[in-house]
Parts: C-alpha cells; structure tokens; sequence
C-alpha cells in the first residue's frame, strides 16, 4: 500500500515537472512579466492605500481632533512606507542594498536640507526617526508580502 | 521585467516620492512675516465681549478662552462659559479672536474686505544635535468680509489670490522669496500694509 502511494506521489512530481517544462510559459510566469494581478494587490495595499492615508493625514492636519502624533508624524509614516514598498515590489520584494540606501540617503537628506532651510520646512530629528521606524516596518513585513505574492505555487 | 528597466523605474520612484515630499504645502510665511501688534480692531467699542453666532455681543470684564484636557474648549466671560459652537470669536483688550475651529481662535491682525488672522502654536521639536527646543508655528488665515469661512493661506500665491483685483497689492506680495524677505526686514509692516492698500479700495494707506 505504501509503495503504492510513494509511486503514485513521484508520478505527480514527474507530471508537474514535465508540464512545468513542457508549458514554461504557463499563465502564472506570462502574467508576471505583465502587471499581474497579485502584483497589482501588493501595490494597491502597501503603496496606494499608505499614500491616500498619508495625503489624508496631510490635509486634516490642521484638524485637532486627531492626536498630536498622529497629525504630526502620520503622512512622514506613511510615505516612508510607501516609499519602501514600492522599491521593494520593483525588484519583487528581493532586497536590492543599493536602491535601500538611495531612499535612506533620500529620506535623511530632505530633514537635512530642511533644517539648513535649503528646502521649506522644519528639520526634525523625530521626522527621521519616523522615516527609519516605517522603513523597518516594511522590511519586516517583506517575508510575509514576498511569500504571499511571489512565490509560485503550483 | 530585465533589470535595466527595473532600475529605471526605481530611479522614477525615487524622483517620485522626493517630488512628493517637496511638494507638500510648507507654510512659507514663517514668525515675523506680519506685524502681529496693529491695532486694528474699533477703539470705540469696550474691549471685551464675546461675540455670538447670531451676531450678539455680550459685553464683561474679562473674557478668556479655556480649554479642557479632553479638547473641548468653552469661553468664559465674567463666569458665564459659552460653547464654542455658540460663538463667532470675542475679544479681549484690543484683540479679536475668530472662530477657526471649535478649539482654534486665531488673532484678526488686519481688518476689512479681507481679514487676516494669524495662530500661533507651540510644539518641541529635536535638533540634529539631539537638544528639544520649542518651534512657534505661524498659521495664517484669511476670511472675505466678517461673516466669510476663514481660509488657510500658505505663501506668496495664496496672498496673490487675495488681492488679485488690486494691482498695487498684488506688485506688493509677487516679488519673490528673497525680494520679499528683504522688504520684510525694512518694514515689518510691509504685508499688513499690501493687504490694507487692497482693503482701502486699492488706494495707498497711511
């Protein structure tokens, strides 16, 4: 009996592997060289819905009902989030060091540029601790998202 | 996707966020921009009252805003306390304070066809040394006559906007960052006076 099922289940392997060969460009591998649609999923949930949160923070935030943390550090959270992600599902959620840097270099660069009054704003040591709390937080997340979406699953 | 086009996007991205980030509506009129001690309000009238939203005034001794550590604010004049969803503003010695939001009462600074209002708020923020030091956040207001919704304004454009029916104060307020710094350090008075000119019917003030 157990020979049987042992035989049966190297059967399948065999058959998954020669239709895998056979049809290389199954619809799942097409797809992704398309936008596919767990793809376009990744980017609506970690790129467009942080970004919309961020513009909405940004514009109640002269709205005193939300907490003084929320309406200070909100909209830099969220695009920091946003930011991220959308460098990670470029390069399908693989860690590329260059790309991570460039956007460290980015974020802390602006908070730098804006305490020397290069560009408009404040300088804030908590704004860019904010930057690298919401950076962290997408690469711990990465695991889970580059599981979810691109890992194939037959 | 080969790789070429990858870093092409993300070089896209990167011009992307930063663009964001730049463009996000900084308030350009820093501490100093106004003068924020004209008197502007009618000597004649007593100097406190609170002013209600059916247009009563009701006149005190003192009049003082509070507020509680839930966030709800309430006027109170001589002991009586108002709602702020009562009232218009008050006034307090040779100040009027409109109503912004329930808890917000900005200070009117120049009077007439069109209010300006200013609010000042506290907040720390840390250096890059690591030292917490306290940041005075000018926010500016605008409201078209006295019964208009008050409107925020960030810079040069928004004031443009203003007083674009009257020549003499918009050649006064498009002059461009430095230009207008530079005015601003002669006159301290300099934006107060573009928007008095466009309240005086375009017309130069004393």
């Amino acid at each position: 009996m157990g020979k049987v099922l042992f035989c049966r289940q190297v059967k399948t392997h065999r058959l998954v592997f020669l239709l895998n060969s056979l049809v290389p460009l199954s619809d799942f591998r097409m797809a992704r060289n398309k936008i596919h649609p767990r793809k376009f999923s990744d980017f609506l949930i970690n790129v467009i819905i942080p970004l919309a949160m961020g513009v909405a923070t940004y514009v109640e935030s002269d709205n005193k009902v939300l907490p003084e943390l929320v309406r200070n550090h909100l909209a830099d959270a969220c695009w920091a989030y946003a930011f991220a992600s959308y460098l990670l599902i470029i390069w399908d959620r693989e860690i590329r060091i260059v790309w991570m840097l460039a956007m460290v270099v980015c974020a802390m660069g602006f908070e730098i540029l804006q305490s020397y009054h290069i560009v408009p704003g404040t300088g804030d040591l908590w704004d860019v601790l904010t930057y690298m709390l919401f950076f962290a937080l997408c690469f711990l997340a990465n695991p889970f998202f580059h599981s979810k979406y691109y890992k194939y699953k037959p | 996707m080969t790789n070429t086009l990858r870093n092409l996007h993300s070089v896209l991205a990167l011009v992307f966020f930063v663009l964001l980030a730049l463009g996000s509506k900084v308030n350009k009129l820093h501490y100093g921009a106004f003068k924020y001690d004209n008197i502007v309000e009618d000597m004649s009238d007593t100097t406190h009252y609170v002013l209600l939203t059916d247009g009563t005034k009701v006149y005190g001794q003192d009049v003082e805003l509070k507020s509680s550590a839930l966030g709800k604010s309430r006027i109170v004049c001589d002991g009586k306390e108002y709602s702020t969803d009562a009232v218009k503003g008050y006034r307090k010695n040779n100040i009027f304070y409109g109503k912004q939001s329930k808890v917000d009462f900005p200070q009117r600074i120049v009077r007439g066809k069109v209010n300006i209002y200013v609010l000042f708020t506290s907040s720390p923020i840390t250096g890059a040394n690591g030292r917490e030091k306290w940041y005075t956040r000018t926010t500016m207001y605008s409201q078209k006559g006295d019964n208009g919704p008050m409107e925020l304004f960030v810079g040069q454009n928004g004031m443009k906007e203003l007083v674009a029916d009257c020549p003499t104060a918009v050649a006064m307020v498009d002059i461009g960052d430095k230009k207008l710094i530079k005015e601003i350090k002669r006159d301290s008075n300099y934006l107060n006076k573009a928007f008095e000119i466009y309240n005086n019917d375009c017309k130069p003030v004393k």
